[in-house]
């Protein structure tokens, strides 16, 4: 059966300064249950190079906050395929 | 076989460690470079690792730096964030004294040493004396040579109290004594990943206090992932002090490695007290820098010589009994100045799995060897 639209999850990408931040962004998340994987950012002129982040499945205001609260700076957030 | 060169390396490693090593040797991509399955899964492996050693050690997994050495991590300390006058222990081993040495001798740095053979009160008293203008002390948490801990926490304290960074070397004592970054209020601390952690060979780290804002002057410059235009090395850490492709399969045996640690706690004491005892009482056996024994702690790991061989010749003697030890001056010479001990000495360190029986046996053959000697 479709999915409504307004009961699906809330999805996101947020990109972070390293990999390693992305992955400890990522267990934060995980922490207080809420899913995440590691993707490579794909736009790279904007990142100088590389850029890694999370994608995150579930509630992106609160998922930011976590992010935030553990010292993790977020260079850019898209939502739904739009930048935030 | 019986093992008693763990200061030099931890041995054996364990199952689960090696076996950690060749699932990621695999499975393991290029760490931090694609975005494909194998490199997420490798970089996943270094991120596990980071995050053990920060547990283990007090600090954030962003402020552990893997290395592959402890000799790596001392330079890149040392040379990236000490400078003008430097204060250092007379009982250094080499990976401290010669990058120092490279640094006074371009001009960057000016030595100057407290004495660390007496007890603490003593070592501090020493400290004090000379760390008043210092931009940086550096020494060790304990003497590879002969297991002497130097009370760091007060060391570093007094380092603060005078403006100075602390840069401390626990090579010798990680894994086998509690080594906090946070609880010794240093400002950086350098670990090998294969002695006391028994993780393997060719694995460190650079633990930087999570207070610790300094950026510091890295000592190689190439890729990292990320900011690829730029002409330096980022600042972020701990990506700016690990240009190109890291060790993940190594550091993933380190993470275990540094997991069993934790479950297995420290518990060699005993049979060093039974060590010390033993070769106390064993004719013509000089034992070094145990004066302060009951003034201080120690490593378990001690160093001795039979009147009339020399240390290598011990060494090698021990060795055909299948015993392993090592003899000559182990990369400290200026730990074998402070001792007296100029054409070395023999040092027997033990590690977790060593046995009481090891230790008889070990003492037996020494007894025999030193009454051949007479």
């Amino acid at each position: 059966m479709m999915r409504r639209k307004q009961d699906a999850p809330e999805g996101c990408v947020f990109i972070l300064s390293s990999i390693t931040y992305a992955h400890k962004a990522s267990k934060l998340l995980s922490l207080a249950g809420i899913p995440s994987s590691l993707i490579k950012g794909s736009d790279l002129k904007k990142f100088d190079g590389c850029g890694y982040g999370i994608n995150v499945r579930g509630d992106c205001v609160r998922a930011r906050n976590i992010i935030e609260s553990g010292g993790i700076t977020i260079r850019s957030e898209t939502r739904e395929g739009r930048q935030a | 076989m019986i093992y008693l060169d763990n200061a030099a390396t931890g041995y054996p490693k364990s199952g689960r460690v090696v076996k950690s090593v060749a699932k990621a040797m695999r499975a393991c991509g290029n760490p931090g470079r694609s975005g494909h399955g194998l490199s997420v899964f490798a970089s996943r492996k270094i991120y596990e690792c980071r995050e053990r050693l920060a547990l283990f050690f007090d600090t954030e997994p962003e402020k552990v730096v893997l290395t592959p050495s402890a000799t790596t991590a001392l330079n890149m300390a040392i040379k990236g964030f000490a400078k003008n006058k430097i204060v250092t222990s007379n009982v250094e081993h080499n990976a401290v004294y010669r990058p120092l040495c490279s640094l006074e001798a371009s001009k960057k740095a000016e030595i100057c040493f407290f004495d660390a053979m007496g007890t603490d009160d003593e070592i501090v008293s020493s400290f004090k004396s000379v760390i008043a203008g210092a931009f940086a002390a550096v020494f060790t948490h304990a003497s590879n040579v002969f297991g002497r801990v130097l009370p760091v926490s007060r060391l570093a304290a007094e380092a603060k109290k005078q403006g100075a960074i602390t840069i401390i070397d626990a090579a010798q004592s990680a894994g086998h004594i509690m080594v906090s970054v946070a609880g010794f209020g240093a400002d950086i601390i350098c670990v090998a990943g294969h002695k006391g952690l028994y993780g393997p060979l060719g694995t460190g780290a650079m633990l930087l206090n999570k207070n610790f804002g300094q950026i510091g002057q890295t000592l190689l410059e190439g890729g990292a992932g990320l900011l690829s235009f730029e002409k330096t090395m980022p600042d972020s850490l701990p990506e700016r002090f690990e240009p190109g492709t890291m060790n993940a399969p190594a550091f993933s045996g380190l993470a275990e490695a540094v997991r069993e640690t934790s479950e297995a706690g420290f518990g060699e004491r005993l049979e060093f007290k039974k060590l010390i005892e033993g070769l106390m009482s064993i004719k013509n056996v000089t034992l070094y820098g145990l004066d302060a024994l009951n003034a201080g702690e120690f490593l378990p790991v001690a160093l001795f010589n039979i009147k009339g061989l020399d240390s290598e010749s011990l060494a090698s003697f021990l060795t055909r009994r299948g015993i392993c030890v090592r003899g000559g001056f182990h990369c400290a010479p200026l730990a074998h100045n402070s001792l007296g001990t100029k054409n070395g000495g023999v040092r027997v360190s033990l590690g977790r799995k060593n046995t009481k029986r090891d230790i008889d046996v070990f003492l037996r053959e020494t007894a025999n060897i030193a009454k051949r000697a007479l």
